[in-house]
Parts: structure tokens; sequence; C-alpha cells
């Protein structure tokens, strides 16, 4: 004869967590002990409740949680490393440009001259290039492209379509960018090339207008248009000298903020969306991106500059990187 | 973890686990995120002894990581979700049965809150499958305590329930 049974291996017995010889010893005792038979019973009855209690929590009845999608290793990595390797993207445009801007003006200096239009578009090529390079060595172990990604590039690098709008906010948007950027230099060099007497003239306007010297980027004008590629322009404003540095530096901070919180948002929303199956390729036909600014201060001029166009932030970025590059095609 | 392991182990827990959290956190949305989180971190491990106890409680700290950070927000947050479901007026859309629904989840929230944290989490984990071996696992405690707290965690919780449950009927009676 066995003492009475605590409640916890009432429920531990009938939870099925005690061995079988002790589960027989238990089993007989409740056959014929009243008492415990009676605490068994409501252990069944508190087991029963509190799984109904517990079940109400659920959202939707039980078993029916909608299994996501199992993301792929590179999309979990993806997803991980993302915000990493954008930084990465960054950090390795930004040396690369600089390296080949200051590769092209330690030449011009040693050349003593100024640079002709076709050598000048050759290296912003080359550099645009070893940028696009670069990039598609980092991104390749990492994520496994997708099956139109190739065709993408492809349409990206041949110019001859302007990349999908639905992943300007995406790595791949961003190799877009620079492919944009790299058309419009191909363009150049093969307006130059060709001998277009308005390209050669603009091209002086161009040089005239923005001089990359010791001293940093002057700007002789208030206003300069320049065609990133074709039907695409953006739009250069020279801002009135510290008119409200203040003001403009709270107005770049909210809007830092602002960013930052779209950018929270969107992560959310991605990881909702990597359950969901994936969305329908984007339309062939070219949607412009909204019309987007970039602000920058330029410390040597003391002058505020502004960068707008129908382009994602991250290609007005690219844009800036290579405006006395391109190509000026209107003035105000 | 190759590939198939990971899908393995996703497959077969994902929704338990989702609904273990989601019964924990009263927020389906969290819920997912921490499971994103904790197949992620299962991703990164060569191999799992006892993977079910690993994932919840991996789960279970990720929970607590991210409680100790705005707890207090994310509670008063859940407080007011629920009480307003709960005192939400029925519209001419909603059917009794929802309403009722509604009302017993906010009553369920409130008396499992009210449990302490261990027997809680255990009751939750027995609730999703894991024997007592797990629950001991994953909560770092000895398996010959976890029938004490599962018994001492369902009496509470029905108790709390019931007692809310019959004060919510007395007030709609006056």
């Amino acid at each position: 004869m066995i003492q009475h049974l605590d409640d916890g291996t009432i429920h531990a017995w009938l939870d099925g967590a005690v061995r079988a010889g002790e589960s027989d010893v238990i089993a007989d005792h409740i056959a014929e002990c009243e008492q415990c038979g009676a605490a068994v019973a409501e252990a069944r009855g508190l087991i029963a409740a509190s799984s109904r209690i517990l079940s109400a929590l659920d959202d939707v009845p039980g078993n029916a949680v909608p299994s996501a999608t199992l993301p792929s290793r590179a999309r979990w990595n993806e997803a991980r490393a993302g915000r990493a390797r954008r930084n990465l993207y960054l950090r390795a445009a930004g040396v690369l440009i600089v390296v080949g801007l200051s590769a092209t003006v330690i030449r011009q200096q040693q050349k003593g001259t100024f640079p002709s239009r076709e050598s000048s578009s050759t290296d912003a090529a080359l550099s645009v290039k070893a940028l696009d390079t670069s990039v598609q060595k980092l991104e390749g172990p990492v994520a496994a492209p997708s099956p139109v990604a190739p065709a993408e590039r492809t349409a990206v690098n041949q110019a001859k379509s302007p990349p999908p709008v639905r992943r300007m906010e995406s790595i791949g948007s961003r190799r877009g960018a620079i492919g944009s950027v790299s058309q419009a230099a191909s363009k150049m060099k093969s307006d130059s090339a060709a001998g277009v007497g308005a390209g050669n003239a603009e091209a002086d306007v161009a040089a005239a207008a923005f001089v990359l010297n010791d001293s940093g980027l002057v700007a002789s004008g208030d206003t300069a248009v320049y065609e990133v590629r074709s039907g695409v322009t953006v739009t250069l404003v020279v801002d009135s000298v510290a008119a409200d540095v203040r003001k403009m530096e709270d107005r770049v901070s909210a809007a830092e903020r602002k960013a930052t919180k779209s950018m929270m948002s969107k992560q959310i929303v991605e990881k909702r969306a990597a359950s969901a199956p994936p969305p329908p390729p984007p339309p062939p036909s070219s949607v412009l991106p909204p019309m987007n600014t970039i602000r920058w201060f330029d410390s040597t001029s003391r002058r505020w500059l502004s960068l707008k166009g129908r382009l994602t932030v991250g290609q007005l970025d690219s844009v800036k990187a290579l405006l006395p590059r391109l190509r000026r095609v209107e003035s105000r | 973890m190759n590939d198939a392991d990971l899908e393995r182990l996703f497959r077969t827990y994902h929704v338990p686990l989702v609904r273990y959290l989601t019964r924990r956190l009263g927020d389906r949305d969290w819920a997912e995120e921490v499971a994103q989180e904790t197949f992620l971190r299962a991703l990164r491990q060569p191999s799992l002894k006892n993977e079910r106890a690993w994932l919840f409680a991996v789960a279970t700290n990720l929970v607590r990581d991210e409680a100790r950070k705005d707890a207090r927000r994310r509670k008063h947050l859940t407080l007011l979700a629920a009480e307003q479901r709960e005192e939400s007026p029925e519209t001419e859309d909603e059917g009794e049965t929802t309403a009722e629904r509604a009302k017993e989840r906010a009553l369920a929230r409130k008396a499992v809150d009210a449990l302490a944290e261990r027997d809680r989490l255990a009751l939750l984990m027995r609730e999703e499958g894991l024997d007592y071996h797990e629950i001991a696992e994953a909560l770092g405690l000895s398996v010959g305590s976890i029938g004490t707290t599962l018994s001492r965690a369902r009496r509470r919780l029905v108790e709390m329930y019931e007692s809310m449950h019959s004060a919510k009927k007395i007030g709609e009676g006056k």
C-alpha cells in the first residue's frame, strides 16, 4: 500500500511521464483508493480545461496556423546579412569611385592638360565597370542569383532597357543604378567618338560648370540639368550660400529619421513577405520612380547642393559621384 | 546543418513553435519574427541533440531578451489590445460567436499572464507536446519537478479563468 498520490505524480502519470513499472503501481493504487481516484478525475478536468483556455489564445484554431514557405538558406542569409552587405557595397562603391577619380586627376596633373572628352569618359566607364564587377563578386557567394537575374543584368549592361522599377530598393537595383551611370558614360563616349558637335559643346559647358580641383567641387551656376540615360535627367541646384544652414541640417536630419523609420518598416514588411509566394515578375514596361532629392554640403565652396530626379536615392548618389563626367543637356 | 535538415526542422516545428509563441506573447506577428530568428539560429548549429527542446529554449530566451528591452511598453500594448477587443462593441458584421471568442481570449490572456513565468512556460510547452525531459531541458529544471509545476500551473490557470469569468458574468448581469 503506497501513500496517497500527490498532484505532481498524478499529472505526470496522466501525461505518461512515469516509467512503466511505476505507472502500474500508481494505476493499482488509483483503482483501490477513492480519494486518489477523485484527485485523478480532477486532474483530468484541469488538463482539459487548461487546454481549452489556452486554445482561446490562438488567433487561429489549433493546427491551422498556416505554415510559411521555408525560406532558403540564401534568403535567410540574405535577410540577416542584407544590412551589412548594403553598407559594404556603399563603402566599396565609395572607395572605388574615389580611387577612379583620383587616378584620373593624377593623370591629368601628370599630363598637364585638361583631358579630352573621350579619355575622361573612358575613365568613368572603366571605374564604373570595375565597381559593377566588384559588386557582382561580393554578391555572388552570398545570394544565389534568381532565374531572371542574368537577363536583367544583360539588359542593364547592354543599356537597351532601364532596370526593373520594382527592384529599385534592392541590391539588384543598386547594380542597375550603376549600370545606368555606366550607360551614360558609354553614351558620352559614343557621342564623343562620333564627333557629335552638340555633344562636344555641351561637354565644354559641363566642364565649365564643375571643376574638380584641389579645392573641391566648385559650382559656377545655380542650376544644371544632366542626362543620366535616355529620357532621364537629374537637376543639380546650388542653394544660396549658407542661406539657412541650420534649417537645412534640420531638414536633412528629419529626412534621415524618416528614411530610417521607413527602412525599419520595410524590413518588417520584408520579413512578413518572406513567407508569401514570390511576387509576379515586373511588367516589361518601365515606370519611373517618384522624384527624389539628395542634398549635401560642399565644405570647400560652403554651398549646399541638391540633386533631384526620377531616380532612387541610391542612384542619385551614384550620379552625384560622377557628376563631372555626365553630359549637361540644358542650362537655366 | 544542411538544407534538408533545416527544411525538416522547419516543417516539423514551425507550427507548434509559432503557436507556443503566439500564446506566450499575444502577438502573432511578433511570434512569427521570434520563430524566424529561432530557426535562423538553428541554421548556424552544426547539429542539434534534442532539437525540439533546443528550439523552444532558444525561442523562450529570445522572448525573454526582447521582453527585457521593452517589457512595459509591450505589456501595456498587449493589455490595451486585449481590453479593446474585450470592450469593443459588437458591430452588425460581427456575430455573437466572434465577440464571445474575443472575450474568452481576453480572459484567457489575463489568466495566463497571472501565472508565474516558469509555470506559464512549462504549461505552454507541454501543450505543444514537449515531454517532461524536453521541458526540463528547455527551462533548466529537474525532470522530477515538472509534474508539480504543471499541476500547479493548470490548477491556477483554471481557477483564475473561472473566477474572472464568474466576475464578468455577475458584472454583465447587473
